[in-house]
């Protein structure tokens, strides 16, 4: 009996204890249950324990599945700490268990946008719309979406039979505004965003009609009306100081070939961008100047930013935005490998090092240019697939503009499309043309037509190309439409293979060291390529004056043909360094406007 | 055998010129994986191997096989693109593609094809050449892992993966450098065991120091690339990545970007200073380095092993304890990283799969002064011998005399301390490339001449100047973090943040931290730098780590020696995998020699269309077999002598196969009609072999063909 007893008892306790070992589980810290453990992971929050605090929140839900706070809660925190990731699957187990709450749908539709998996955001959007018909923020979003895939068709079905039966609102006309804008319907594009700013200014919403001014500038240009734009830029900047806007005009003075102006605007933009855009065009800027170093520095930092979720609100793809980084390096490293030219290279063992600089810059422009084409090719894909021809069109152009069979077909649907619509992009096609023909008949009619005041850029980019199909002529004409590239971008000269043609003028109070500067200075320009003459030539309107005083020091001036100083100095050059240190540095002033 | 020309070349020489190369492909390619499509990679290789056989077989000239190896890929592409401009039909048409596609593969493979095709034409036309071609393959090689960035291959996983592919492809070289020197048969050379090795010797004593000499060359810049590709500061080698224990001045600074760690902290997001070591002693020829106890220093790190370590907490006024957590990714997990002053290490046990190869949780006691709250403290209260090695600053004048002079009007300790973080912040540049000193002093030529560098000059030069001023202090090296990093209180460190700053003795306070690195880059030089990871990659971390419990190791064994874990790891791996299946590896390598043995012979026989040379190996066979008769030919007797004393009369099957050999090495003419009689005599000669070898004798002879030779 009494060991009878002795065994209940142990038995009792052993079971007892079993239940206590098995009912609580890593029980929580503080009261058991969930309010303590939503309780706790709220204060953990706050305290910025943000670990304790999701371990909390997971406990929470692993003892109380079908409580949805814990995800919920957990959702929101991934979400603000952008782990787009992480929140996506809370936000898909809360999905799992309503299907049809408005929030949820919402939650993982706008999540799948954030992380760039656009075909799943719109698939989302679809079945919320569905559940929510006619739902102003379902519509806005998924016809946002339908902008960002090019399904622009279903994106403007969707706008006008909820508008016909809802009524309208800005977001709507912005919208439709964009998706006109991308094909190529000035009227109708502006027509909405007038209207979206019109119901954003009648509410007061100063942020929003900002925006909308933006992309109105973005439309203006597009369809060459620059004073429009600039007109919308400074509407939208005076509405908010928005890094956008800061951009628009930026890219405005970049058009005029105006750097400073262009300059202060992107870095104005870049202090407060929260996207790598402005860096993008910083990038571009200094490429487009001969910065390279400044170039390849901001290229690297676009690089450097992680979160990919500014294209949600962009409208850009990431694809696209490789492909537009792809472009930038190809055109930075074919851009030194030109001005590799302009190396000085008097010696045979100087030629080694050089050429392997030059294989190396070759390779990657090669390597980028590849990348952008094959890039281009798969965006051209998507276009066709949702019939946005024209775009489909531009980008086969571009992938295949080695390959004159490929590219003039498609060169010529591009612009008969284009023209039909505005007469102005004819300046455009004909340097298209011209670039790729290598026809300096259409070259020059482009430039002959282009706008001498806001197209500017394309007028440089025109005597670039025009330039080299001219050398060698007697007439001068070459030389003489240098000096003119010069006068609008010094930065782009050697980029392009070319150097300004000048006149050198040599003075000493000593004849022979005279002498002896002036045979230094052709041999430099000899061995580094650059085209110095002594005596007057047909076309070449700088000269480059070069007194050498007694202690050693040069005082130079480069004048126009009007005898006006472009740039004058004066230098000592330390007595050990050699003279080719000197006139490279020379040449690079003369080649470069000063950043500063 | 292949005939080019009258000159042959061995069959297997042949195979692993081919798996040499291909090596060689395959590597070069990685780079341009994702770009170079692998099929066309693949038919290139086979094109241009065609165009090197099929033109050495036919006896081509070398102008001639070059002229047409240089332009049919041209006309070939000529040809298909005037295919495609006849065939695109309606627009928008794939087939436009073709000219992008064909030109992105054809483009690159082409320089790389023709030189292929050159050594696969000399190889063939002059076997000669296939020795002299070992060194073009090794100066390839060095060339495709010279190029690299930071001298990692994709190909490999893991560097010892890739030390242990390019001793492969050294071994193949070094198999087709015996094999191109191997006796041929007939040749009168000794039968005895050693004799092959013998007649390679030479060549394999001149290709060993050449081998070192190759390996020590790209060792040497591997260590120079590396230390410099972690900012002059880290020391990565095959088994371990840490931080070196003396740091040199570079005269240019590349920065990895490869995760190394997560840091956890909690509070507010600030920059923080993530010690790994010390460098107190120094020198002016090895400047400062890690000086353990018992050479005369005072800190000691220890490994983080498999224990908690408690370390002496030195009581230090206003600090306050502070835990942080550690989750490395790529770091030696034994090394110690913590906060100033670290005064407890609590190892984690990894969860299976783990991303991180360890963890960790340190509690340090950290200063929570701000830097203006010092301004009233002195350096006094270290011990004179400790005063004395901390202000040892070389005995530089120059430095001391910049030191005087800038803080010349700043009496007080805390204001000369300042006074010199002011003068290197404000007039000197961050720079990746500071220059090489003429007269190799690299810190006067920062100090004095060309004022710009990285981390580590600023923290030689502030130490310096200090202790000339007898203020003690010493160089710190870690890692430094990024607050804009902070996710969720995690902190991504990446290679590139590897950092060195000062620390400076205040009575009471300790050691404190001052970072006089310069925030002003260089004129005209901007570098590459990021910090943060990709979100997507960022999360998949953080959610390993939530969703694991982090348990405290508690294990008996000793901290890891500074060998490093990996290494021992690897190492135990190793010998543990080794034990368990040695039967397997043994059985594994004893099959494929067995195989070799038997086959290599067999292919001699019975490929390829140099009847002499299959009329050379089946007499060598046959000799191989009268091994198992205890009967082997001397090397100063003749092939007929050996006959004759083997018993074999003139009519005898084994003395017509001799004749036959005879003449196929020394006729001027050898028919086919002579091969078969030569095979009809080996047929008969083997019918007579077994019957005269009993069967035991002749399975043992099949299974162990190495041994034959012991039979007496």
């Amino acid at each position: 009996m009494t060991r009878l007893r002795l065994f209940a008892a142990i038995a009792g306790v052993l079971v007892l204890s079993g239940f206590g070992l098995f009912a609580q589980p890593a029980a929580p810290p503080g009261e058991a249950g969930l309010a303590a453990l939503l309780r706790d992971a709220e204060r953990a929050l706050k305290n910025e324990n943000y670990e304790n605090a999701i371990k909390l929140y997971l406990e929470a839900k692993r003892r109380f599945p079908d409580n949805l706070e814990a995800p919920q809660a957990l959702g929101r925190l991934y979400s603000d700490k952008h782990l787009y990731d992480l929140a996506l699957d809370e936000y898909l187990t809360l999905y799992d268990n309503r299907s049809t709450d408005y929030d949820i749908i919402y939650k993982v539709a706008e999540t799948y946008g954030l992380l760039n998996r656009n075909s799943d955001s719109i698939d989302f959007f679809e079945r919320g719309l569905r559940l929510f018909p006619g739902d102003l923020d379902y519509v806005q979003g998924l016809a946002w979406m339908y902008f960002k895939v090019e399904d622009y068709q279903k994106g403007i079905e969707l706008l006008n039979e909820t508008i016909r039966k809802h009524g309208t609102n800005r977001n709507y006309e912005m919208t439709l505004g964009t998706i006109y804008s991308n094909l190529f319907e000035y009227e109708l594009s502006r027509e909405h965003y007038l209207e979206s700013i019109r119901l954003a200014r009648n509410e007061g919403a100063d942020f929003f009609s900002s925006i909308a001014y933006y992309n109105l500038s973005i439309l203006e240009v597009a369809f060459y009306e620059y004073k429009r734009a600039r007109e919308a830029v400074q509407a939208s900047l005076d509405l908010a100081e928005r890094p956008s806007g800061e951009l628009a005009l930026g890219e405005l003075h970049q058009r005029q070939l105006n750097f400073r102006q262009a300059l202060e605007a992107y870095e104005k933009a870049d202090r407060t961008d929260e996207t790598p855009l402005a860096k993008f065009n910083l990038a571009i800027l200094y490429q487009k100047f001969g910065y390279f170093d400044l170039a390849l520095a901001y290229t690297h930092k676009i690089e450097t930013h992680k979160d990919e979720s500014w294209m949600y609100n962009f409208g850009i793809t990431k694809e696209k935005f490789r492909r537009d980084i792809h472009q930038l390096y190809h055109d930075i490293y074919e851009g030194q490998f030109h001005e590799a030219d302009f190396d000085p290279r008097p010696w045979l063992w100087d030629w080694i090092p050089w050429l392997f600089k030059k294989a190396e810059l070759a390779l990657k422009a090669w390597y980028h240019g590849s990348r952008f084409k094959e890039l281009q090719i798969a965006l051209s894909e998507q276009s066709f697939s949702t019939q946005n021809n024209p775009l489909g069109w531009w980008s086969l152009y571009q992938a295949h503009r080695d390959y004159i069979p490929a590219a003039r077909k498609y060169l010529q649907l591009s612009k008969d499309f284009e023209t039909a619509r505005t007469q102005k992009a004819e300046a455009s096609y004909l340097l298209e043309e011209g670039m790729l023909f290598s026809d300096p008949e259409r070259l020059a009619q482009a430039l002959r037509k282009f706008d001498g005041e806001w197209e500017r850029e394309e007028i440089a980019e025109t005597l670039e190309n025009l330039i080299p199909l001219l050398a060698g002529r007697e007439s001068g004409q070459a030389e003489q439409l240098t000096a003119e590239l010069y006068r609008l971008n010094p930065g782009t000269l050697r980029q392009h293979g070319l150097s300004l043609p000048i006149m050198a003028n040599v003075y000493s109070a000593d004849k022979e060291h005279a002498a002896k500067v002036t045979r230094q200075l052709l041999d430099f320009a000899s061995s580094a390529g650059y085209k110095v003459h002594l005596s007057a030539r047909p076309g070449v309107e700088y000269t480059l004056n070069l007194s050498v005083s007694q202690d050693g020091s040069y005082r130079f001036a480069l004048r126009d043909k009007n005898g006006a100083a472009v740039f004058q100095d004066v230098q000592k050059p330390t007595p050990e360094s050699p003279p080719t240190d000197f006139f490279r540095q020379l040449f690079d002033r003369i080649h470069h406007l000063p950043v500063n | 055998m292949i005939d080019a020309g009258g000159a042959a070349v061995p069959r297997p020489v042949l195979i692993l010129r081919l798996v040499s190369i291909l090596f060689l492909w395959v590597n070069a390619w990685a780079y341009l994986s994702s770009f170079i499509d692998l099929w066309f990679l693949a038919w290139t290789f086979i094109a241009f191997t065609l165009l090197a056989v099929l033109p050495a077989w036919a006896g081509w000239r070398f102008l001639a096989a070059l002229t047409v190896t240089s332009l049919l890929p041209w006309l070939v592409r000529s040809a298909l693109f005037v295919a495609v401009e006849v065939l695109a039909g309606e627009l928008p048409s794939q087939l436009d593609h073709f000219y992008f596609w064909w030109d992105k593969n054809f483009l690159p493979l082409l320089a790389p094809g023709l030189l292929f095709w050159f050594l696969t034409f000399l190889a063939l036309r002059y076997p000669r050449f296939i020795g002299w071609e070992r060194l073009v393959n090794g100066l390839l090689l060095a060339g495709i892992f010279w190029f690299q960035g930071e001298y990692k291959n994709p190909t490999f996983p893991h560097p010892i993966f890739q030390a242990l592919a390019v001793t492969g492809f050294l071994a193949i070289e070094l198999a087709i450098l015996i094999l191109l020197h191997r006796p041929r048969f007939g040749q009168r050379v000794s039968s005895e065991p050693g004799s092959r090795l013998r007649s390679v010797l030479p060549a394999v004593v001149l290709l060993i120091p050449l081998a070192l000499l190759f390996f020590w060359f790209l060792l040497s810049k591997y260590e120079e690339a590396s230390i410099a590709s972690g900012g002059g500061l880290m020391k990565p080698d095959l088994f371990r990545f840490d931080f070196s224990q003396f740091i040199r001045l570079e005269s240019e600074i590349s920065m990895s970007e490869d995760l190394v760690l997560l840091f956890r902290r909690e509070g507010p997001a600030e920059k923080k200073l993530i010690r790994r070591f010390i460098l107190s002693g120094y020198s002016q020829e090895r400047g400062f380095y890690v000086n353990p106890p018992e050479q005369g220093g005072e800190e000691n790190i220890p490994n983080v092993g498999g224990k908690t370590i408690l370390l002496p907490d030195m009581r230090y006024a206003e600090r306050h304890k502070e835990e942080q957590e550690f989750y490395i990714v790529n770091f030696d997990p034994s090394s110690l990283l913590a906060l100033n002053q670290p005064v407890k290490v609590v190892p984690y046990e990894k969860w299976d799969e783990s991303s991180f190869v360890g963890m960790y949780k340190v509690v340090s006691q950290v200063t929570g002064l701000l830097l203006w709250e010092l301004s009233d403290e002195s350096g006094g209260g270290l011990d004179p011998r400790l005063r004395e090695y901390y202000t040892q600053y070389g005995d530089d004048e120059a430095i001391r005399e910049l030191a005087l002079k800038v803080t010349h009007d700043f009496p007080g300790y805390f204001d000369k301390i300042n006074a010199v973080v002011a003068f290197l912040q404000d007039n000197y540049y961050y720079s990746l490339k500071p220059g090489l000193a003429s007269d190799g002093r690299q810190l006067h030529h920062f100090l004095f001449a060309s004022k710009k560098g990285y981390c580590s000059y600023f923290a030689f030069a502030m130490t310096l100047m200090l202790r000339s001023l007898g203020i003690p202090s010493r160089v710190a090296v870690g890692f430094f973090t990024n607050p804009e990093d902070n996710v969720l209180n995690f902190y991504p460190v990446r290679a590139n943040q590897a950092h060195a700053w000062v620390e400076v003795w205040y009575e009471n306070l300790g050691w404190i931290e001052y970072d006089p690195t310069s925030a002003n880059l260089a004129p005209g030089e901007d570098f590459r730098f990021s910090t943060g990871i990709p979100a997507d990659q960022m999360a998949k971390l953080i959610s390993e780590i939530i969703n694991n419990t982090l348990k405290e190791k508690n294990e008996s064994e000793e901290p890891a020696g500074d060998d490093g874990n990996v290494l021992k790891a690897l190492w135990e791996q190793g010998i543990h995998h080794l034990t368990q299946f040695w039967g397997l590896y043994l059985a594994g390598l004893l099959t494929l020699f067995w195989l070799l043995s038997h086959s290599i012979p067999w292919l001699s026989r019975n490929g390829g269309t140099n009847l002499r040379r299959r009329a050379a190996a089946y007499f060598s066979h046959a000799r191989d077999l009268l091994l198992l008769q205890g009967l082997r030919k001397r090397p100063e007797e003749t092939a007929l002598d050996f006959a004759r004393r083997c018993g074999f009369d003139d009519e005898a099957p084994f003395s017509a196969l001799t004749r036959q050999f005879l003449k196929a090495r020394f006729s001027l003419a050898f028919t086919e009609e002579d091969f078969v009689r030569l095979k009809t005599a080996f047929d008969a000669w083997k019918k007579t072999w077994r019957a005269a070898v009993p069967l035991p004798k002749r399975i043992i002879g099949f299974l162990f063909p190495w041994f034959r030779g012991w039979f007496r």
